[in-house]
């Protein structure tokens, strides 16, 4: 074993010293690619005359020895036009060839479920390639992200509704209601355990999404959402090693944080005095401490005589002028900067190859001090060991990430004139839980400073968490004769995470946990701290191994020169742990590492009024373990290459609680057809068909939801105020529980035409999850909320269409790639009819109603406002109404409006690739269409009962409200009221006005790039050189609604733009 | 040579298949999460009921409708849309609120007691453990019957003997299984189901008397709870009786001499008198902090200078405003569990009933004297039987000020004929609650009368 090691250490370095010797008349030369000037490998290359020939190396070098007299020197290679060239005695060599490639060549696509590789030829399935040259279409330092808008069927879902599991990618369409809604994503043929973030996008060779019941019976019960397979880098076959650097820096504007509407100072206290003059914060004002805003309080000092009119002008004045986005933009967020860079190293020895990758990424955040870094390194080495017997791949990944983030920081939910920093750039108080006035009476000299200052803040709280992933992949494969083969992989990965967060005892977080739990002593003036005096550290440690085994064993015969068979066959074993502890430290002295107990088990009165409280320990403890056998069957025959059937089976175990044995597992499968149309003679007739294919599966997938038992399940240590241990109930007992079903039916078409000028496919599914498990709503004297029960069928029809168009081939190159997906799902039964309307207004998924889409947007008819009090009229029985008790309350759904899918129901992008000699250019414009969202508008209800408190933001639509008879031709924003209404406000917020049309279509990115002519420059390091620009995130081109609303982004702010700039070199 | 290679594969893979599968139904009984449990073991269910979240809370919109304090008409219109609504008997309570914890809480409590009592039957207890198995399932029952009473008095009309058994309850759930839906039961019924639930935990609760943790039930609670049931259900000699019960089992009354009149938190969560943990649900008006909630200044004025309670129960706001203190919480929320107080009260009452004036006014002036300035309390005395009666009842709305009790005895008093209105002032208009007035009793939320289609309470 140690000589193998010392022969891979020493081979690159071999092959590093060789040199070619020029002759002038030995006839040497190199042959590259005309399009980017890459040297191409094993052409055939052979002189007419003398017959001599020879091939290409890895460099495009070949040497025919001596040359003398005049002869026709003939190149060629498969995909590439036939090259040929006189030489005579005047012809000086080296040469330098280019050869055209040639473009209506079929290009074998080669898929890789996980289990096996197939060529795209000979299977039924549904498969979307993503190759490398695409992935590094982008830049990004999450490979996840690279997809976005160049694969088909998959919607990068945005606007996710946090209550109702939504993946932030969705393979066509949902498929579950309340079981996982991720995508499995698999890494090198197991399931990847770590964060994905981890995964450094230049190691990425390729990614193949598999999308119907054929490949997801082949990944089991964790596939009902599409699998995505991610194949790393593997290795060239050049005997000299190759190494190739990338590196580029992105730069992020600014978030824009004048994107939601607000409501300027001026309303914003016109509207507090209106609340002030009708009482509204009389309570608020006559208990001391709680805080008040500064308008409130000058409007009660000035209530109660203590300031004067001029004094209480001058105030105002000044708060006019404040608008606290303007301190946050300009000293809490920032343009950023994201770097990346890749260093590699390929080659090949005597008994295999090997790739090494290192690579590093430094992101930082929009907000100041929010960093993140990633560093990766990768080797993998495969090893003839028996040759063409016994193969050997190991493949070991190192991921390490530093991320530091300042969550601490409250930077929202203050009145609009908050002042947060000073001309001078100094901090200001912000007293948004304490009344200053009460400050200054309370034991002040017994307690630490208890003002809040959100800039002065940052530089007290550190919050650093380190994330370490191993990953070792060992893969046997033994070949017997006859076709059969033995592979048995293992795979191994262990991470930590080690998370410290520091509140020192500058922070506001500790001063005022430390005052909380003092009790001032107001005669010897000598507090008792219940808190001892110095920092709080809050660390976490996470820790996760798993065990992947897979013993397979393959069998490939061609019988006949007819028959082909494929089949492989095994089980599989996976394990996963995951454990937490958790815990905080006070009186930290960061120094000396040291802190000070405290006593968390006794309540203690605490400050400001005296409530019993305990100190949090921030103790957890929690391990997780994740257990699956699993078997499995794949089969495909093959016959005459024309007709094509494949078939697999497989069955999952896993360790669910709370079940019954039998109910662990679940069997699943999947047939396939396929028909090679163009290996037909009539076909081939055609000759402007190159390719045709029908291919069609069925089969079912499943999915699991393990929070759902069939046994009383319970969780450990929600307290009892009296300091025992507790549990609380998480599934009350549910006996007649059952497994999901997906079952999935896909047919496709796949063509290539007139020389390939226009190529692609067409595919149709349908989906239907039955089983499905939902919540049926129940009546309260049960004792829950919510019940889950099997009562759902969802079925989800679409269309796949992918179309490659090559408008122009020869100098000048312009591709078309068209991806169009619809998708429009149907909840086909529910058996459990709420027996409110209104329940499908708000919680989307928990109620869905039979024959609509599960996100189906529905809203209360609106009638305008009223032209005496602005009032929002509704509708009963034909007529304006403000009767909203009733009109919240509808008696049947005829009484709503429904709009459509909250979610695209048709989505793709139109992606342009230009090339011209060395410069390629290519934008990508993506659209979403068919979806309906609510936009938010005034609450006043809401606005009232946050403004009590410190006070926050309040909508934008305020200062457009109806004011006065008139108003409401120019304006649809209901008039305020005093109380305000609750049921008004909730008729508004569900009216039809606020529903918008969600079409869209935007400009996602640009990318040019230029390849250095590195031919030219006679050198032997460079071989390859490109400059790139990449921006990303351009724009909205078109929208539906006229609010200027960016229908991804209905809350929050949109992504900023983004400029890249980079280089690849190969050398 | 081709046999041969198969039959080695074969070989391994049978090797392999056998090791697996002996190993299998081990490997994957392994819990998915160590924080989730199938509760099972005697302890683990204690540990459902220990769960203080879901216990130690009832309703508190009574409270909120009762006339122990007032509000502002500024004040009543800064309230939220429940407790305007609450305070000023609106017919439609709830507006267009669908739920409400009054409700659903002790549901959640009767689910968790359920769960427990269902388990326990399966459990086989080994000898020594059978005394454990008793106290669980008492206490489980104790809880379910405590949810039970507070839904009967909130949600179901006044008890009389006479119409109980045609007036209806509630829904009285004593099954786990969710698809099972419970129509209202008569009054009678609630009743009896309370009482037989505490009669079976009387016999089964280890503890005698309240411990530290005053959420653990004791026989103590058990009687203290039947007292208070049969108080409510005009069974005033059984109320006696059980009264007694409790008492003598535990009988200790704080000296408010003891305790700090400028204190914020006279009482520790712990306190002596505490025999059960208990407090309504969070309603901001109800919480003792609140700035707007003014105790009702004839009350207020009926506590004499050196009555200690003046300045232990409220406390000045601002001006003339008084609003109330912590209680026997031991947090700004309203308690309503059961205390000696309380108990005293019920006997005293039950003696006066039964024409006992002495031994009413025996236990009155006992927990009167722990009540007054050391040196200035006079034992009250009483003429006669109704005397007695009227003073128990007077110090009664003294005593038990912002506990809850309130709302319930005006119902059992107008029900018996006392013709106690109640007046709100707001904006200058009056509002009347006449006695025995159908929105005495709480409405049911609409979510339970559209999933169940449970009888709605008339208003």
């Amino acid at each position: 074993m140690r000589k193998f090691c010392l022969l891979a250490l020493l081979c690159p370095l071999l092959g590093w010293t060789q040199i070619h010797q020029p002759s002038n008349r030995i006839l040497t030369g190199t042959i590259y690619q005309t399009t980017n000037g890459t040297p191409i490998y094993l052409v055939s290359l052979t002189l007419k005359k003398t017959g001599k020939k020879t091939r290409s190396d890895e460099n495009g070098f070949f040497s025919l020895g001596n040359f003398t007299g005049s002869d026709t020197l003939i190149a060629t290679h498969m995909g590439y036009q036939l090259l040929q060239i006189t030489l005579d005695e005047n012809t000086t060599f080296p040469l330098r060839l280019f050869m055209e490639p040639m473009v209506q060549n079929l290009e074998e696509v080669i898929v890789n479920t996980g289990y096996q590789t197939t060529p795209k030829e000979r299977a039924t399935g549904s498969f979307v390639k993503i190759d490398n040259q695409l992935l590094e279409r982008r830049v990004g330092s999450n490979i996840l992200d690279r997809l976005d808008g160049i694969a088909g069927s998959l919607l990068f879902n945005r606007n996710r509704n946090p209550s109702v599991n939504e993946s932030p990618i969705m393979i066509r369409g949902r498929s579950t209601l309340f079981a996982s809604t991720e995508p499995l994503i698999i890494l090198d043929n197991f399931p990847y355990d770590a964060d994905i973030s981890t995964i450094n996008p230049n190691d990425i060779e390729d990614i193949t999404i598999l999308r119907d019941a054929s490949a997801a019976s082949i990944w089991g019960v964790r596939a009902g959402n599409g699998v995505i397979v991610i194949t790393t880098k593997k290795g060239t076959q050049s005997a000299k090693p190759v190494f190739r650097f990338n590196m580029n820096s992105t730069f992020h504007e600014r978030p824009n944080l004048r994107y939601q509407p607000v409501t300027d100072a001026r309303e914003y206290m016109g509207l507090e005095t209106f609340l002030f003059d009708r009482g509204h914060y009389n309570g608020r004002i006559n208990t001391p401490h709680l805080s008040l805003s500064p308008l409130i309080t000058m409007l009660a000092q000035r209530r109660a005589g203590i300031i004067t009119a001029a004094d209480s002008l001058q105030l105002v004045n000044n708060l006019i002028q404040q608008d606290y986005r303007k301190d946050l933009n300009d000293h809490f967020y920032r343009p950023s900067m994201n770097q990346q860079y890749t260093l590699s190293m390929d080659g090949r020895h005597n008994l295999g190859q090997y790739h090494w990758a290192i690579g590093y990424d430094k992101n930082q955040g929009d907000l100041i001090g929010n960093q993140n870094e990633r560093f990766t390194l990768r080797t993998r080495q495969h090893w003839q060991i028996l040759p063409s017997k016994l193969e050997s791949t190991t493949d070991l990944t190192l991921t390490n990430t530093r991320t530091i983030t300042y969550n601490d920081i409250t930077l929202t939910s203050y009145p609009i004139y908050t002042d947060l920093v000073d001309p001078q750039g100094t901090g200001l108080p912000v007293y948004r839980d304490y009344r200053s006035q009460w400050l200054d009476t309370i034991a002040q000299r017994q307690l630490l400073d208890w003002t809040y200052r959100p800039l002065d803040d940052r530089d007290h709280v550190s919050n650093r968490s380190m994330l370490t992933d191993l990953r070792l992949l060992q893969t046997f494969n033994y070949t017997f004769k006859k076709g059969w083969g033995l592979s048995l992989s293992y795979q191994w990965q262990q991470g930590n995470q080690h998370g410290h967060q520091h509140r020192s005892r500058q922070s506001y977080f500790t001063r005022d946990l430390i005052n909380r739990f003092t009790v001032p002593n107001y005669i010897t003036g000598v507090p008792t701290r219940q808190i001892p005096i110095g920092g709080i550290m809050d660390r976490s440690i996470t820790q996760y191994y798993s065990h992947n085994l897979r013993l397979q064993m393959n069998y490939t015969t061609t019988i006949a020169e007819k028959h082909s068979i494929t089949a492989v066959a095994g089980a599989e074993v996976r394990d996963y742990h995951n454990s937490n502890t958790s815990f905080r430290r006070y009186g930290y002295n960061e120094e000396n590492q040291t802190d000070i107990p405290v006593n968390s088990v006794s309540q203690l009165p605490t400050l400001p009024i005296g409530n019993p409280g305990s100190i949090a320990t921030g103790n957890t403890q929690r391990k997780l373990t994740d257990r699956f056998v699993s078997y499995f069957l794949n089969a495909g025959y093959v016959l005459n290459q024309r007709y094509l059937v494949n078939l697999s089976i497989r069955k999952d175990e896993s360790n669910i609680f709370g079940v019954n044995a039998n109910q662990r597992g679940v069997p699943l499968w999947s047939m396939g057809l396929g028909w090679n149309l163009h290996k037909e003679s009539f076909i081939q007739k055609l000759k402007w068909v190159n390719q045709l294919k029908l291919r069609t599966t069925y089969g079912f997938n499943g999915n699991l939801d393990k929070s759902t038992t069939a046994f009383t399940t319970a969780g450990i240590g929600l307290g009892s105020v009296f300091a025992q241990p507790a549990s609380f109930i998480i599934n009350p007992p549910n006996p007649n529980l059952s497994w999901e079903r997906i079952g999935m039916w896909n047919t496709a078409v796949d063509f290539a035409l007139w020389n390939q000028r226009i190529s692609g496919s067409i595919e149709y599914y349908i989906k239907s999850g039955k089983d499905l498990i939902g919540n049926s709503p129940v009546p309260t004297q049960t004792g829950v909320a919510q019940f889950r029960q099997n009562i759902a069928n969802l079925e989800t029809k679409g269309w796949d269409l992918n179309l490659h168009i090559q408008a122009m081939r020869k100098k000048w190159r312009w591709d078309i790639h068209l991806l169009y997906s619809h998708s429009q799902d149907i909840v086909t039964k529910y058996l459990v009819t709420p027996q409110q309307a209104k329940s499908y207004l708000s919680s989307m998924p928990l109620n869905p109603l039979q024959g609509k889409p599960w996100s189906a947007v529905f809203a209360y008819p609106w009638a305008g406002l009223s032209s005496n009090n602005g009032d929002p009229l509704g509708i009963i029985q034909g007529q304006p109404s403000n009767n909203y008790s009733a009109l919240v309350t509808p008696a049947s759904f005829a009484d709503l409006k429904y709009f459509g899918s909250g979610r695209p129901t048709s989505f793709g992008s139109i992606r342009n690739d230009l090339s011209w000699g060395r410069f390629a250019f290519s934008f990508n414009i993506v659209y979403e269409w068919g979806f309906y969202f609510r936009r938010s508008s005034v609450a006043y209800n809401t606005h009232y009962s946050s403004m009590i408190q410190y006070g926050n933001l309040v909508h934008g639509d305020y200062m457009m409200r109806w004011q006065k008879p008139g108003d409401e031709k120019n304006t649809q924003v209901p008039s305020r009221v005093y109380p305000a209404v609750p049921a008004r406000d909730e008729f508004y917020q569900y009216a039809e006005v606020l529903v918008e049309n969600g079409n869209h279509i935007r400009l996602r990115d640009t990318r040019l790039s230029y390849d250095l002519p590195v031919h030219k420059w006679q050198n032997k390091i460079i071989k390859r050189a490109q400059l790139y620009g990449y921006i990303n995130n351009i724009g909205i081109i078109w929208r539906a609604n006229q609010q200027g609303i960016d229908p991804n982004h209905v809350t929050g702010n949109p992504t900023p733009r983004s400029y890249a700039l980079g280089i690849n070199v190969d050398f | 040579m081709k046999i041969k290679n198969i039959i080695t594969i074969l070989y391994i893979s049978t090797i392999a298949w056998m090791t697996f599968a002996c190993s299998k139904k081990e490997f994957l009984e392994k819990k998915p999460n160590s924080g989730i449990i199938i509760p099972t073991s005697l302890e683990e269910l204690r540990w459902l009921l220990d769960n203080t979240n879901i216990f130690t809370f009832s309703p508190g919109l009574g409270e909120l409708s009762a006339d122990n304090y007032y509000l502002s008409s500024t004040n009543w219109l800064a309230a939220n849309l429940l407790e305007r609504n609450a305070y000023s008997w609106e017919k439609d309570l709830y507006a267009s609120i669908r739920q409400n914890s009054d409700w659903s809480v002790p549901y959640q409590q009767v689910l968790y007691a359920n769960i427990v009592l269902e388990q326990c039957e399966k459990i086989k207890p080994l000898q020594s453990e059978q005394p454990l198995l008793n106290d669980i399932k008492g206490s489980a029952l104790f809880l379910r019957a405590y949810a039970f009473t507070s839904l009967l008095q909130h949600f179901a009309p006044a008890y009389h003997p006479q119409t109980a058994t045609t007036q209806l309850g509630i829904p009285l759930r004593t099954s786990t299984d969710i698809n099972k839906i419970f129509t209202r039961s008569s009054l009678k019924q609630g009743f009896d189901q309370v009482e037989t639930d505490l009669a079976t935990a009387v016999r089964l609760l280890s503890l005698q008397q309240p411990i530290t943790e005053k959420n653990r039930p004791s026989k103590a609670a058990a009687y203290g709870l039947l007292a208070r049931v049969c108080l409510y259900t005009k069974q005033y000699d059984r109320a006696l009786l059980f009264a007694d019960s409790s008492l003598q089992l535990y009988r200790s009354l704080i000296d408010y001499n003891t305790i700090s009149a400028t204190a914020v938190t006279p009482f520790p969560r712990s306190n002596d008198e505490t025999i059960y943990y208990c407090q309504a649900n969070n309603y901001s008006l109800l919480q003792t902090i609140s700035a707007v909630a003014w105790a009702d200044t004839t009350l207020y004025r009926s506590y004499a200078t050196n009555d200690l309670r003046r300045n232990i129960f409220f406390r000045s706001i601002s001006g003339n405003d008084i609003g109330f203190k912590r209680g026997y919480s031991g947090t700004v929320f309203v308690f309503t569990g059961l205390a000696t107080d309380e108990i005293y009260l019920i006997r005293a009452e039950a003696y006066a009933r039964a024409g006992n004036t002495q031994a009413a006014m025996t236990d009155l002036n006992t927990l009167l004297a722990k009540r007054f300035r050391i040196g200035t309390f006079q034992p009250l005395t009483a003429i006669n039987a109704n005397d007695a009666l009227n003073k128990v009842l007077t110090e009664r709305r003294k005593e038990l000020v912002w506990r809850g009790h309130r709302w319930l005895d005006l119902k059992r008093f107008n029900s018996e004929g006392a013709s106690i209105s109640l007046i709100r002032v707001l904006n200058g208009n009056t509002i009347t609650l006449p006695p025995n007035s159908p929105l005495y009793t709480l409405p049911i939320p609409a979510e339970e009368i559209e999933q169940s289609q449970i009888q709605q309470n008339p208003r």
